[in-house]
């Protein structure tokens, strides 16, 4: 098949019709030329045949006619012999009504004996006319002259009186002594010679005759006409010389001009020769007409000729057309099949008893042979079963039949096991046609691997391969809905790792990456096959572990897990361990539904870790009101800003020399409408991991600030104001900014703020709490570190920090009574504050001993319940302007 | 009228004839035939037919080209004339294939030879007719 392209077609159609035409012009030229050089040819066969006829005919009916002529005249002699016999024999006596009578004459009707005597007149006849006299005439002089014993032929004589004349044949008669004594005559109508003309074998213009070899044609008969006597000679009318034959010659008859087909015969011993022509017009006049016909149909053929091939030609462009538009159409077809990008089968159905069994390959394109990693040639004709035997057992037949059957089309998506197939996920598309079906196939190889990839990207955690979040929600449910049916328990565990973040922030993300694939291999490694093992983000994992009610089997599972946690993870050569937090919720008691069981599952996981880590908890309704109860406040929490309902209470510090209050600590309330006065011990850590702490401090600041100014403003003796400083508050990076922007915006003077902060806050990140601290020193602010004690001091960097308060935690002062060394601590810590020239405050302080304790060791400050309880802002005002003190107590 | 007038001339004798007297066939008195139709006359006079109806031989006498019964006889029976039959006669004689009745010079002499056998037949005026002949046909 030739590929010319599609736009060429209108000049090929062109191209195509003239070549039709030119063609059918060709045959039509030929096909005339042969109609009539055949009839041309039969004609000219046919007239040369009729000729040859002619010219035999002329021959054969000369032949016959001599015959007749001769016999005739055998007669006439015959008759003349036999009355010379009869006269000589009987002499004068004898006449010839004897013979007459014996009926031994011919027909007087014809034939008219005489005898006439030497000197020429007739002393008997047959007939009644009276013959005229034959004295000078040839006929008797010529016997009287010669006895040749010869019959004499005349010529025509006119018979008088009528216009009718006869040829007189004689012989010599002779006495007993042989002289001459007259003769015997027979005259007869030359006609008579004439009288077999037959039109039906000579024609109308056929002539025969007796031709005088002598000059004159003695009688001559065409059709009817009846020509005596002409002098014409011989050598006129046949062209040749006496006594020459004249075989079937096509010669002109001087009489009429007619050309005939002549014989003249000449008689032997005859003055005579037989004539016979048949006209060439006559004879040809078959011919003529069959030339006619010959023609008319010669004519008629070539019409329907020319008019067949009209039509043919007209056909023959029009499928020309349809073939063109045919072959068009299978060019682009062949084209379009062949770029596809899909391959196609067209497939007939093998049917057997009335069931299709299996296919034949009738046809398949570029991309379709492809596929098999063979050529076109090899795959047509064969069976489907012999390309593909595993399409019997793998369902592949089964569609393809299914298609026919119903008459449907069928698409399909499947990963290929045929090693004939040179692909790995393919779709198809069957389409039922007449006889069988069409099959389209696509290799979706590559999508498909990307689908995969990507439903395993959407499903999977990218780093350590666990399942992610959403296939979590997956299993979980299908566990749920497994376990609601099988009637047993799914145990949803969280599974949060302690110290994961230490470990992050101090050696980088990609060590944190590699403990977590660690910790994720370990988790898979130590679940069954049928557990789930799911990171959610960060350091927090899920486990979904379906099976039985056996509580006791899967605590200690994870206590198994716990362990294998708790193993060293190997970093950069140095090994770490880790523990884990784990909350466990089971279905059906701790809910019906997946989110519900993680949910409750985060709650005992957070609860584990508020339960000092490292165990496992599992969920209780009072961790759900107390989570309920922490959301509640939480939400309550993020309005209490905006309600203003937080307020500052201050409790007074008091100098333990003079008595006197010299600061104050501002502590934060909550005053909630509904739920009452809220204790910090409940929100404040719950402000602190959510972030809240910061607006929160911001605004413990500010309300601080504002009221120490006004109580100075109001003339009261200025007193310096502590605000605690959360270490969330402490990593913002605007702190330092924030206290400058509230120091100079309420106008307090930067030395009577007191910032503290916890033990524990400043012992992290030791260069970055230097930095801030000595940022915060520049404003001029007064630094005290709260809840001395309790936390990990490092000695060498308390010296470096730039503080000036020492606050000794309330614990050490509560003891100082009951606990010797705790008393003891305190003692030191005092001695270590006056070492490193700092002030030392001592917290809680509740009783007079404690107070004389105090004193006694030279602590600079008090704080507690035993001077004052923290006040609000109007009390704390009326305590200032009483200018209470604390009463001095003897050493 | 011209046609007619020459017609009638050579007919005249025939017509004389006519009115004095009646053409009749004649066969020998003891011939076994009844009759003869024209037709049958005619084909044996013609030489067309050699025997007589029941196949006996039948050998035809005229009388002279002459006779005006002679003339009578052959209008009536064949319908031609002596044109007619002289040219009918030349070809057969010529052709060899008939030959005419065999001339009898008078119609005595014909009677004579007709009673003579049953073979012959012939023709003469019914006024020549005896017992020793029979009539066989009447010519009108």
């Amino acid at each position: 098949m030739d590929h010319t392209p599609l736009f060429k077609s209108n000049r090929r159609r062109r191209l195509q019709m003239v070549r039709v035409i030119g063609t059918f012009l060709l045959v039509a030229l030929l096909g005339l030329a042969v109609i009539w050089f055949a009839t041309w040819h039969v004609v000219g066969l046919e007239e040369t045949s009729t000729r040859e006829a002619a010219a035999q005919s002329s021959r054969e009916l000369a032949e016959a006619y001599e015959a007749q002529v001769i016999r005739n005249l055998g007669a006439i002699d015959q008759t003349l012999r036999l009355v010379k016999y009869a006269r000589e024999l009987r002499g004068r006596a004898f006449t010839l009504s004897d013979l007459k009578l014996k009926g031994l004459l011919p027909p007087s009707l014809v034939f008219d004996v005489g005898i006439a005597s030497s000197d020429g007149t007739y002393r008997d006849e047959d007939n009644l006319s009276p013959h005229p006299s034959a004295a000078g005439k040839p006929w008797l002089e010529n016997h009287r002259a010669f006895d040749a014993g010869n019959m004499y032929i005349s010529r025509v004589q006119p018979v008088a009186g009528s216009d009718t004349s006869v040829m007189i044949f004689s012989r010599r008669l002779n006495t007993p002594s042989g002289d001459f004594d007259g003769i015997v005559t027979l005259a007869v109508d030359p006609s008579y010679f004439t009288s077999s003309y037959d039109k039906k074998r000579i024609g109308e213009q056929g002539v025969i005759g007796l031709l005088g070899q002598d000059g004159e044609f003695r009688v001559r008969r065409v059709a009817d006409a009846v020509a005596i006597g002409q002098p014409v000679n011989y050598r006129q009318v046949t062209g040749l010389q006496n006594a020459q034959y004249a075989s079937g010659a096509l010669l002109v008859s001087p009489w009429d001009g007619l050309r005939r087909y002549t014989t003249a015969l000449p008689l032997p011993n005859s003055p005579l020769a037989v004539l016979v022509g048949l006209s060439e017009t006559e004879q040809l006049s078959t011919v003529m007409q069959h030339r006619h016909s010959y023609f008319w149909q010669a004519a008629i053929a070539s019409a329907v000729l020319l008019i067949v091939l009209g039509v043919l030609a007209v056909l023959s462009i029009r499928l020309g057309n349809s073939e063109m538009q045919r072959h068009l159409l299978q060019e682009t077809y062949h084209a379009a099949s062949e770029a596809s990008v899909e391959a196609f089968y067209v497939l007939d159905a093998i049917e057997v008893d009335g069931k299709v069994t299996d296919f034949v390959m009738r046809d398949t394109n570029r991309r379709g042979f492809t596929l098999f990693g063979t050529q076109k040639e090899s795959l047509i004709g064969k069976r489907l079963l012999e390309l593909l035997p595993e399409a019997a057992q793998d369902g592949l037949l089964y569609d393809l039949i299914r298609v026919v059957e119903t008459g449907q089309t069928n698409e399909k998506e499947w990963r290929n096991q045929h090693p004939a197939i040179r692909a790995e996920w393919l779709y198809r598309e069957v389409v039922p046609v007449k006889g069988g079906i069409v099959a389209i196939v696509r290799d979706i190889s590559e999508r498909k691997k990307l689908e995969i990839q990507v439903q395993y990207q959407a499903t999977h955690d990218t780093l350590t391969g666990l399942a992610n979040r959403h296939l979590l929600n997956d299993r979980l449910q299908t566990a749920i809905a497994a376990a609601a049916r099988q009637r047993h328990a799914v145990w949803v565990v969280f599974v949060d790792l302690d110290r994961f973040k230490l470990i992050n922030d101090t050696l980088g993300h990609k060590a944190g990456d590699h403990v977590l694939t660690v910790i994720a291999d370990r988790l898979t490694a130590t679940v069954r096959e049928s557990d789930t093992v799911s990171r959610l983000g960060g350091d927090e994992f899920m486990l979904i572990l379906p099976g039985a009610h056996e509580r006791a089997l899967f605590t200690s599972l994870l206590q198994r897990i716990m362990g294998v946690i708790s193993q060293p993870v190997e970093v950069d050569e140095k090994e770490f361990f880790l523990g884990c937090s784990l909350g466990v919720a089971i279905y059906p008691q701790d809910g019906d539904n997946a989110a519900e069981l993680i949910e409750r599952a985060d709650i005992a996981m957070y609860q584990a870790k508020e339960s000092g880590r490292n165990n496992i908890q599992f969920f209780t309704q009072e961790m759900n009101q107390r989570l309920q109860e922490r959301l509640q406040i939480e939400s309550a929490l993020r309005l209490a800003i905006e309600q203003r309902e937080f307020l500052l209470h201050y409790q007074p510090k008091v100098d333990l020399r003079t008595g006197r209050i010299v600061g104050a600590e501002a502590l934060i309330r909550w005053q909630h409408p509904e739920m009452g006065m809220v204790s910090p011990a409940k929100f404040i850590s719950l402000a602190e991991e959510s972030g809240l702490i910061v607006p929160i401090g911001k605004w413990t600041l500010h309300e601080a600030c504002r009221q120490t100014k006004a109580w100075i403003d109001a003339g009261l003796p200025p007193l310096k104001m502590a605000v605690n400083l959360s270490a969330r508050q402490f990593r913002e990076p605007d702190l330092v900014q924030v206290i400058a922007d509230t120091l100079h915006h309420s106008g307090l003077p930067a030395g009577l703020l007191e910032i503290e902060l916890t033990e524990g806050m400043v012992m992290t990140d030791v260069n970055h709490v230097i930095k801030v601290l000595h940022e915060l020193k520049a404003l001029g602010l007064t630094i005290a570190i709260d809840d001395f004690g309790t936390g990990y001091s490092s000695l060498s960097y308390l010296h470096k920090f730039p503080i000036d308060v020492l606050k000794v935690d309330q614990s050490f002062v509560r003891d100082i009574q009951s606990q010797e060394d705790q008393s003891l601590i305190v003692q030191s810590v005092i001695s270590l504050a006056h070492s490193l020239k700092l002030r030392a405050i001592a917290e809680g302080v509740e009783t007079e001993a404690q107070l004389g304790y105090l004193r006694h060791h030279g602590c600079d400050e008090m704080q507690g319940y035993y001077f004052s309880r923290p006040l609000p802002a109007d009390a704390f005002q009326a305590l200032l302007a009483s200018g209470k003190t604390l009463t001095p107590t003897s050493t | 009228m011209m046609k007619h007038t020459t017609l009638l001339i050579p007919l005249l004798p025939l017509l004389w004839s006519m009115v004095h007297a009646e053409t009749v066939v004649v066969v020998a008195a003891n011939s076994p035939l009844p009759a003869l139709t024209a037709n049958q006359a005619a084909d044996i006079f013609l030489g067309k037919a050699g025997t007589f109806p029941d196949g006996r031989q039948a050998v035809p006498l005229d009388l002279p080209a002459d006779s005006a019964i002679r003339q009578d006889f052959y209008l009536k029976a064949t319908g031609k004339t002596p044109q007619l039959l002289k040219s009918y006669w030349t070809k057969l004689i010529f052709t060899g294939q008939a030959e005419p009745p065999r001339e009898v010079s008078d119609p005595a002499k014909l009677r004579k030879l007709v009673a003579s056998n049953p073979g012959f037949v012939g023709y003469i005026d019914r006024g020549e007719v005896d017992g020793s002949v029979k009539i066989v046909l009447t010519l009108r």
